[in-house]
């Protein structure tokens, strides 16, 4: 039986989310929304990216030509990206209300056919990803056992005023791109919530990396709330810039890796921090272990001096450059300087914690956290759990 | 760090440039050439020394040997430059091209001379020895492990057309193995030869007082000449297979940066790849022949196909406006943009407002030949096998 909450919501429906506003150059706009998913079983996680992949495929009323052209013209490309609690869609225009349009045109009415269904499970298989996605990802889908119908409920599903989170980037008056977007989606009537199949498993997890290059993962727990700031500020120090730990101890110290990264992955449920350290060492159990050693006796080295150094990279990074951010919303890769990237983290912010993204802030919280809570939240990191070992294929 | 000079991806802000108010390049006595340019709005500042790579290309028996170099000297002196960078909100990044190493320091405006304190220091390293160059050898390893689909992709495509003449800066781990601290110092001593040398600084400051503290810096050294660039003359078409790379890559031959020539072709490849997707182009500037590589690594092939079946007619408005794009993206920002007039230094003193008014007159014919430099014949076919 459905939840009377559910039905409520079904029934009457949800107003949409105000619109996150940014301000950007004049005669580009750059609309990213994401669509919220509820914790998804391994067969409708596979559905998302197949669901994903057909949304690029035009609507009704759009071909995917008409959408490309629109976002090159703006000098974008039509971003749908899978990520474990949502689906990123992000678009150009030159003209706010018709880039509004045709977003609406994407979330309520793509063309999700038979033929779309099988030209997407048949390629999506053998479509290549880059090593760093293989190595923050770390799970193969399972598109074999996939119908139709899947898609076509995960759509219903989650394609509904209240899942979806936007912002928008350009030069517009106060408001104006909320008012385009509260005026389209009046009319927005989703489909019928459909009846919840049982999908429960887990995922299927890659036995290795593709290329040479195996991967060290030391991972946190799960983070939420409160707990965000420590645990942010932790990566930071950890991993941005040369003076980071890990470049001072796994790279220069140690010298079993090129290039390292601490990032911040979602979850369903909340926030990963992980330590990603690449290296082809043949025995990466004894890589894991030094490393397990080393970054735990720096970070019991660590000062309030320490500290004070590290917000002179942290204002860097959330303020002027993004190299070395933690926060990877979509898993694959780093979030940029770009107003794209910009309205993406803006949106994404809202719809996993509540509230709007703001450096100041944050940078604010990570001055108010004493040494013992940011070592607590790095060797939370570091040195808490057993490490993860993803060995390279060749 | 390594990469490509101008490596790019279908740019998110097509309209950012903003236009330059002054400009002053001075070049001292000693043949050292500071280019300071006010960017009146912005907050950073960004300084870039490029050393060109004149008289010390890359051959097989010195493959990597730059590329070793930058890795040994980037730290500073006593290894401490990104401590007296980073906590004051400053990074330094270097890179190694075909064509130059530069090193470059994104800062607050306050701390300009502090940046330009640390470039001065690549110019007068520590010594070498042969410990730190055992060392970082171990890091190149992981490096050149690390590399990915779009960069084995490339370098068959400079294999292919320019055989050793186009070795990639990543470098041969043998020939990096046998470097010594006495040939990697003889180098040093070349590449940072005074008239290879370029101090560019962007951001809002004052043109006069900025050169002046610069060449405070780099007035110093000697008066050291530098030898003519060696040309690239082998260019040859062909198809290349690669075991190790995914994916599928076309590369066109383009002659130097300010040719118009290379604008119209690194414009048809852009359109091209935008058209495709996921696709990427990457084009190095270079003094003389040089590639503009477009390809992707999501699937099996597709970008071959794509560039045979591209409508030059079609695609003009869409090629110039992404090179444009592409442009404005390099000079929006002041660490990129003192980058690129560091690089353009570099190649014999070009402006890069040759590059505009090259990509403003193209016509669709020059754009047509533009991408008829893609045409299988003409340009290299690269097929990944994985």
């Amino acid at each position: 039986m459905m939840p009377a909450a559910l039905f409520l919501t079904a029934v009457l429906g949800v107003p949409p989310l105000p619109v996150i506003e940014l301000e950007g150059p004049a005669n580009v706009y750059s609309i990213q929304a994401v669509v919220k998913t509820p914790v998804l079983g391994p067969r409708d996680s596979a559905a998302l990216e197949v669901l994903g992949e057909i949304l690029r495929e035009g609507t009704k009323t759009f071909t995917a030509g008409e959408i490309r052209a629109s976002c090159l013209e703006a000098g974008e490309r039509l971003r749908i990206v899978w990520a474990p609690d949502h689906l990123r869609i992000g678009l150009g225009s030159t003209r706010l209300s018709d880039g509004l349009t045709m977003l609406m045109s994407i979330l309520s009415e793509p063309k999700i056919t038979q033929e779309a269904f099988e030209r997407a499970v048949t390629a999506l298989p053998y479509r290549s990803t880059s090593y760093w996605s293989q190595a923050v990802r770390q799970e193969r889908p399972d598109f074999g056992q996939l119908r139709l119908p899947d898609v076509l409920e995960l759509w219903a599903r989650l394609m509904r005023p209240e899942n979806v989170g936007l912002a928008v980037g350009g030069k517009f008056e106060p408001g104006e791109a909320s008012r385009i977007w509260a005026a389209k989606t009046v009319a927005w009537t989703p489909e019928r919530m459909p009846r919840l199949l049982s999908d429960s498993g887990a995922s299927r997890l890659l036995a290795k990396l593709d290329g040479p290059v195996g991967v060290v993962e030391l991972r946190g727990g799960e983070v939420n709330g409160a707990q965000v700031p420590a645990t942010l500020f932790a990566l930071l120090i950890l991993g941005a810039g040369k003076t980071g730990a890990l470049h001072q101890v796994v790279r220069n110290q140690l010298g079993v890796s090129y290039w390292q990264q601490a990032v911040l992955t979602p979850t369903p449920t909340g926030l990963l921090p992980r330590v990603l350290i690449p290296s082809k060492g043949a025995d990466l159990a004894a890589v894991a272990t030094a490393c397990q050693a080393a970054l735990g006796k720096d970070v019991d080295g660590w000062t309030d001096a320490r500290l004070r150094e590290a917000l002179g990279v942290a204002r860097r990074v959330l303020r002027y450059e993004s190299t070395g951010f933690p926060l990877m919303p979509s898993g694959t890769r780093e979030l940029g300087d770009s107003l794209a990237d910009r309205a993406y983290l803006a949106a994404y912010w809202r719809m996993k914690t509540g509230i709007i993204w703001d450096a100041d802030r944050m940078l604010a919280e990570f001055q108010n956290l004493s040494l013992e809570d940011v070592q607590r939240a790095a060797k939370g990191i570091v040195a808490a759990g057993p490490p993860v070992i993803l060995p390279g294929r060749r | 760090m390594l990469s490509l000079v101008v490596g790019l991806v279908l740019s998110q802000q097509p309209f950012a440039n903003e236009t330059p108010s002054e400009r002053l390049r001075t070049v001292l006595p000693n043949g050292v050439t500071i280019v300071v340019e006010r960017m009146p709005k912005a907050g950073r500042v960004g300084v870039c020394l490029t050393a060109a790579a004149r008289g010390v290309e890359e051959t097989p028996a010195t493959h990597g040997l730059r590329h070793l170099l930058e890795h040994l000297i980037a730290p500073g002196k006593g290894g401490d430059v990104d401590r007296r960078l980073e906590p004051r909100g400053a990074t330094l990044t270097a890179q190694t091209s075909r064509e130059t190493m530069s090193f470059r320091v994104s800062a607050s405006p306050a701390d300009l001379e502090r940046a330009v304190a640390c470039l001065q220091e690549m110019v007068r390293p520590d010594a070498l020895t042969a410990e730190r160059i055992a060392k970082e050898n171990k890091i190149l390893e992981e490096e050149i492990a690390l590399a990915e689909d779009d960069r084995l992709l490339g370098m068959a495509a400079w294999d292919c057309g320019y055989g050793p003449e186009g070795l990639d800066p990543l470098g041969g781990l043998a020939v990096m193995a046998a470097a010594t601290p006495e040939g990697l110092t003889e180098l040093h001593a070349k590449h940072f030869a005074s008239r290879n040398l370029t101090l560019s600084i962007v951001g809002n400051v004052d043109l006069d007082a900025t050169t002046r503290l610069a060449s405070r810096y780099f007035g110093g050294f000697a008066n050291n000449p530098a030898p003519e660039w060696r040309t690239r003359t082998s260019f040859k078409p062909g198809r290349r297979e690669v075991d190790a790379a995914f994916g599928d890559a076309r590369a066109a031959a383009v002659p130097g940066v300010a040719n118009p020539r290379t604008m119209w072709t690194l414009s048809a490849g852009l359109a091209v790849a935008a058209l495709y997707g996921d696709a990427f182009a990457t084009y190095t500037p270079s003094a003389e022949s040089g590639l503009v590589i477009v390809g992707q690594t999501t699937d099996r092939a597709g970008v071959n196909l794509a560039f045979d079946e591209a409508d030059p007619g079609r695609l003009f408005p869409l090629g110039r406006r992404l090179a444009k794009a592409w442009l404005n993206r390099q000079l929006g920002d002041p660490s990129s943009r003192a980058a690129l007039l560091g690089t353009l230094s570099a190649l014999g003193g070009v402006r890069y407002e040759t590059l505009e008014e090259n990509l403003r007159t193209m016509t669709p014919t020059d754009f047509a030949k533009g991408l008829a430099a893609f045409a299988r014949d003409s340009a290299v076919v690269v097929v990944g096998g994985r």
